[in-house]
């Protein structure tokens, strides 16, 4: 059996044939759905797309192709005459069929080597179960149909040939010549049989290679006859006029009456039906036996003509790959010539720019030219752009394959599925998106008596949906099954050891659902063959991580799960950070960088210290590991560059943390850290010596990575490295620069595991949940803002009273009636120092910027005044309100082993200013009766207690107080409370629970309620809304307290 | 990658370049451009034997540092400015073989080479298509197949 390899030919049909298989599985689908309530629209477009790759194929001759799709063909006729009903077992048939069938065309030249007697014979056990038990004989009858010289040109089933009479068509032998009626007329033959499928059936089309041999017959001196067996309802006469074809081409078989029947079946289907002896030697040969037709006819191009042409090309030796050609709009096309104009325009404008020295000329084009580069990328980009449905839809599959298999019932529902992704990514998501469809069906949605127990509907709901936000796509896979269950997660961790109780406890409900995500963690009970292995999760993850991606889950008990996956929506270009170690400059992609973090030369020794080999860094209470950059690649050769002179010269330190030497042995790396600290006092203070860490996320932990110099942020285009880099997983690929140098993407999962980080991050985890535990003690977190006002004198800040922090030069302070202020966009921000009114040491003046941290009073911007900006951090450090109390000053805590100030942003306005600072406890105190009311404050910090309780009485409240929750109640029940005030941390009774214990008492069901808290968070403020907060507010904001309370009180 | 008319079905026309003090050679259809005096920006963690990364007008090459290759002596960065890059395709990719410099186009008649030793020096043999036998010096034709492949 030989194919025809014409290549262009081959080419537009694979294309086209995969283009009808890839819709045919969903219209499978629906036809399903539909049953016996057939929808002849789907039915006849699947018809039609098996049918016409039947043509394509028997033209092509891919036997095997041919012959599956004509008896999947077969079933589908009978299905569109309405003489079978669709049933589940059918419809499953035609899909293995219609799989095979891709899988055959996508190797299209191996096609004809593939085993398909399998489905064959399932296909014809459908039809023999369907048609009527005295036309069964009729299945194994063939005929021999032919023409005139050539009686056995077909072979035919009897009963395919009975129903087409049946159905009232004429049957004709249709002769075309490949040369004279198809090339000449520039058509392609699969035009011409696409064209012959819309006025009838197809049923065997033949070319009769043999006779271009036979050059003897003097009616044609060169002919490549293709017949076609066809029928239709058409008459003859029209039929001529319709393809366009002399007259004598159409004979009528029955007319010449050579449709004589066989009695014994037809040789074997499969293996040689009687047209293969019809053969196409292979290309090379064809070209040989040509060559006298050639000289005979030089004018006319032998057919199929491209096979000459392609003679020199070496023979395709792999499968044809259809994903390498990309259907694209015209519309882009045009817009893409369009911008190609503009980009000729704007080059011809810039040389006779630069010819002529025109600098504003070249000004113009170059804005000009920035502007149609954009806009070409943007439309080359929006070529590469795939809908998201194109993953979606196959999921229609895999939804009712496994439904089947698992006895369970599902109803998928698909939205946005012409959200459009890059290319690539759309085909790198098809595999972790069905390992997470898969665990949706297998895990999350139960078996329906299992539902209707619970109370649900017994259908579960599977919805796939896809949207954009905010620059990035969004993928949510949605089910209502059981939810993941947190707590036996939390048991397998345990006994994992990837965390301990502690840890887990403190977990919140979404981050230890995310533990599935671990390596080697599975919840399902049994292992199936779908799901549960433990493998999988933790690899979706990686995987699309890699493709930039961020997953999130989100799940409760018994009413599901949704998992939620950003993308980015193109891989190509991408964002990015470039950076330079050692002279060499690497591209850092942006979606993974958090922050980036300056440690000045004085603080290295403060903030960064070792944990067994590693490196780490305290950020806001927080140990960060940390690499050098250099390390991570193994650069050996360091230099640095010499403050004074500003030259480069040879680092004589060793690596900051040289693994290599750590292996095992542990004192020469004392000394090397000794002599690092040596070499450091030189250069200590010198702005070169400070360490540029950028904060990168790499999937389940982050880490810091050390580098010399920031340069910029770009975009880029990524470019992929060569085979021989495959396996340098620290590198993502490559850009070229604009000077022309390629620059390295750095691919920060494949560093942090190439240091072993992840096991490095889990120590450091350790640790960190030390500092954790004293956190937990009391739960109460603050956020300051540690900052240094004189010498060595430590201050803290409330984070969430500043509205901002600006850097100024202290040339531009002015002072103007005595009081300091700065303009700042057009107003006049007035500024203080702490040193005016507490007794603490004087700020350095001789600096030359210095920091304001603005905040608003009674409406008003103010500053404060501060030299340096050390830190934030989250503590619950015990604040003495005694020791250092004093104006400006609300008392103090330990912060890192240092006596901290904490400042009273308010005191120190108030003391120097005390009419701006009173304004509301003048109001109040105007009207009378205020005295009456009573205020209940509820916090178990003494501290905090003290300073509501203060203000408030300032406020002219009467105040009552209690530690916790069920103190309260009992104030609550005894006093005539007015209004409360509650922390939400509290021991035994907390605030939420409170709220909801006082708003099940009719009476209070108006009280006011306010809570206070040091982290506001809209999730909080959700939770506490729900439960029957009125209002959410900042611990130390009194300003805005007392405005809530007066309003409440008052109105 | 035509043959040139004069070349008949008994020549091979070669590139002739030096690599240390090795000859060697490679058929001149494998060969895309010579280019000089190029950035080449280092790639580290990468095998010994690659010597970094060219911008090849928006593609990226890698550059095979063919002494590494054949373990002979190393230079130094001076001696490195003034090599030459002979690119190949490799594939879909462009590879670039770093050599000291190319000095001839030669034509060989394949009488004139016979099938290469299983080793040539220290050198693995597979990476020889066959050792050419010119007027005074035996030149080591590359067989780029298995010298690129990827370890």
């Amino acid at each position: 059996m030989a194919i025809i390899e014409e290549d262009e030919t081959l080419l537009a049909f694979t294309e086209e044939a995969l283009e009808h298989l890839d819709g045919i599985e969903a219209d499978l689908l629906s036809i399903e759905e539909n049953g016996a309530d057939i929808d002849s629209d789907v039915v006849n477009k699947v018809f039609r797309a098996v049918h016409s790759i039947k043509g394509g194929a028997g033209f092509l001759g891919l036997e095997r192709v041919k012959d599956l799709s004509h008896s999947a063909e077969n079933i589908l006729n009978m299905i569109r005459n309405e003489e079978l009903v669709p049933t589940p077992a059918i419809v499953s048939v035609l899909l293995g069929a219609t799989d095979q069938l891709t899988a055959m065309i996508t190797d299209v030249t191996n096609s004809n080597d593939v085993d398909i007697s399998n489905h064959v014979n399932n296909l014809k056990d459908v039809l023999e179960n369907s048609v009527p038990d005295d036309e069964k004989e009729d299945l194994e009858t063939f005929f021999h149909i032919g023409t005139e010289e050539k009686p056995e040109l077909f072979s035919v089933n009897k009963f395919e040939y009975e129903t087409a009479l049946k159905q009232g068509k004429n049957i004709f032998v249709i002769e075309y010549d490949l040369i004279t009626d198809i090339d000449a007329k520039d058509k392609t033959p699969l035009e011409v049989i696409n064209e012959l499928q819309q006025t009838g059936e197809l049923f065997d089309s033949v070319v009769d290679v043999a006779s271009v041999g036979g050059l003897d017959s003097e009616s044609s001196a060169m002919r490549l006859p293709l017949f076609v067996l066809f029928g239709t309802i058409l008459e003859p006469e029209l039929l001529i006029s319709f393809l366009d074809l002399p007259s004598g081409r159409i004979t009528d078989p029955r007319v010449t009456g050579h449709d004589k029947p066989v009695s014994e079946p037809a040789p074997d289907l499969l293996s040689t039906p009687p047209e293969s002896s019809v053969v196409l030697p292979p290309e090379t040969e064809i070209a040989h036996s040509l060559p006298p037709a050639k000289a005979d006819t030089p004018p006319t191009p032998p057919s199929p003509a491209p096979q000459v042409k392609k003679k020199q090309m070496p023979p395709p030796t792999k499968a044809f790959k259809a994903e390498s050609n990309l259907r694209v709009n015209v519309k882009i096309l045009d817009n893409l010539m369009t911008l190609a104009g503009e980009l000729v325009l704007t080059r011809n404008q810039l040389v006779q720019a630069v010819s002529s020295g025109n600098s504003q000329g070249v000004d113009n084009v170059s804005q000009r030219l920035d502007l149609v580069t954009s806009e070409l990328q943007e439309a080359i980009m929006s070529t590469r752009m795939q809908p998201v449905g194109n993953v979606f839809n196959k999921f229609k599959r895999v939804v009712r394959d496994l439904t089947r298999d698992l006895g369970k019932k599902i109803h998928l529902i698909i939205e946005g599925e012409d959200v459009d992704l890059d290319k690539t990514i759309i085909e790198a998501i098809g595999d972790p998106l069905t390992h997470l469809v898969r665990n949706s069906i297998d895990h999350g949605v139960e078996m329906p008596d299992e539902r209707v127990a619970k109370g649900k509907n017994d259908t579960g709901t599977l919805r796939l949906s896809a949207f954009h936000e905010g620059g990035q796509v969004i993928i949510e896979i949605e089910d209502d099954g059981a939810g993941i269950n947190t707590e036996r997660l939390k048991e397998k961790s345990l006994k994992m050891g990837t965390h301990d109780a502690a840890e887990l406890e403190a977990m919140s409900q979404r981050e230890l659902a995310k533990l599935i995500f671990t390596p080697g963690l599975s919840t399902a009970e049994a292992l199936s063959d779908i799901s549960g292995r433990g493998v999988g999760m933790d690899v979706v993850f990686t995987n699309l991580s890699k493709l930039g991606g961020v997953i999130d889950v989100d799940t409760e008990t018994d009413l599901g799960t949704t998992i939620i996956i950003k993308l980015p929506l193109t891989l190509a270009i991408i964002p990015s950070l470039i950076i330079q170690t050692q002279g060499e400059r690497y591209a850092i992609p942006q979606v993974n960088l958090v922050e980036l973090v300056r440690v000045p030369a004085g603080q290295i020794k403060n903030r960064i210290e070792k944990i067994g080999s590693a490196l780490v860094m305290r950020l806001r209470g927080e140990l960060l590991p940390l690499i050098h950059l250099a390390d991570a690649l193994g650069i050996e050769k360091r230099t640095f560059t010499d403050p004074k002179t500003g030259e480069v010269r040879t680092d004589q330190r060793q690596s900051i943390v040289d693994r290599r030497a750590s292996s095992g042995q542990n004192e020469p790396e004392l000394q090397e850290q000794e002599s690092r600290e040596n070499a450091n006092q030189d250069r200590r203070n010198n702005p070169y010596s400070a360490y540029n860490i950028l904060v990168l996320s790499s999937g389940d932990h982050n880490y810091g990575l050390i580098v010399d110099r920031l340069l910029d942020s770009e975009e880029i285009v990524v470019k992929p490295l060569g085979t021989h880099l495959r396996n340098c997983n620290v590198y993502a690929g490559a850009t070229i620069q604009g000077d022309g140098a390629v620059a390295l993407i750095l691919d920060v999962v494949g560093l942090s595991s190439s240091m072993n980080l992840s096991t490095v991050s889990d120590s450091v985890k350790s640790k960190s949940s030390l500092i954790h535990d004293d956190k937990q003690s009391s739960s109460d977190l603050q956020s300051l803002l540690i900052v240094q006002n004189g010498a060595d004198e430590q201050m803290a800040i409330p984070l969430t009273l500043i509205s901002r922090i600006e850097r100024i030069k202290a040339t531009d302070i002015a002072i103007t009636g005595g009081r300091r202020n700065i303009h700042y966009r057009n107003t006049s921000l007035p500024l203080f120092g702490i040193e005016e009114v507490a007794n603490v040491s004087y700020r350095d003046e001789s600096k030359e910027l210095c920091y304001v941290i603005v905040f608003t009073i009674c409406d008003r911007e103010v500053g404060v005044l501060m030299n340096e900006i050390i830190d934030i951090i989250e503590t619950n450090a015990v604040i003495d309100d005694a020791t250092h109390k004093q104006p400006g000053i609300l008392g103090s805590l330990i912060l890192n082993e240092q006596i901290t100030l904490l400042v009273d942003l308010y005191g120190i306005v108030a003391t120097i200013m005390p009419e701006w600072a009173i304004t509301s406890h003048d109001v109040l105190t105007g009207e009378d009766g205020s005295a009456e009311q009573n205020v209940l404050i509820v916090e178990d910090s003494l501290f905090f207690l003290n300073q509501i309780k203060v203000f408030i009485e300032e406020a002219g409240y009467n105040t009552y107080t209690a530690e916790d929750g069920l103190l309260a109640l009992d104030v609550l029940a005894t006093e005539n409370i007015d209004l409360i005030i509650t922390d939400i941390e509290m021991p035994n009774m907390d605030g939420l629970e409170l709220t909801r214990e006082v708003r099940k008492q009719e009476k209070f069901a108006n009280l006011p309620i306010i809570a206070v808290t040091s982290v506001a968070g809209e999730a909080a403020e959700e939770a506490g809304r729900l439960a029957g907060i009125n209002d959410y507010l900042i611990k130390l904001d009194r300003e805005k307290i007392i405005v809530h309370v007066n309003n409440y009180l008052h109105n | 990658m035509q043959h040139s008319e004069h070349i008949d079905e008994n020549t091979r026309e070669l590139a002739i370049f030096m690599v240390g003090d090795m000859p060697c050679g490679i058929d001149t259809e494998l060969v895309q451009e010579i280019i000089k005096n190029t950035q080449i920006t280092e790639v580290h963690r990468a095998p010994e034997y690659v010597k970094g990364v060219i911008n090849l007008r928006g593609e990226i090459a890698t550059i095979i540092d063919l002494r590494k290759k054949f373990n002979l002596l190393t230079y130094d960065n001076d001696e490195s400015k003034n090599m030459e890059i002979v690119v190949v395709r490799h594939g879909d990719e462009p590879i670039g073989l770093l050599v000291d410099r190319v000095s001839d186009v030669v034509l060989a008649n394949k009488d004139n080479i016979s099938p290469p030793p299983s080793n040539v020096g220290n050198i693995n043999g597979a990476f020889f298509d066959g050792i050419f036998a010119m007027e005074q010096e035996l030149v080591s034709v590359l067989n780029p197949g298995e010298l690129l492949k990827d370890q």
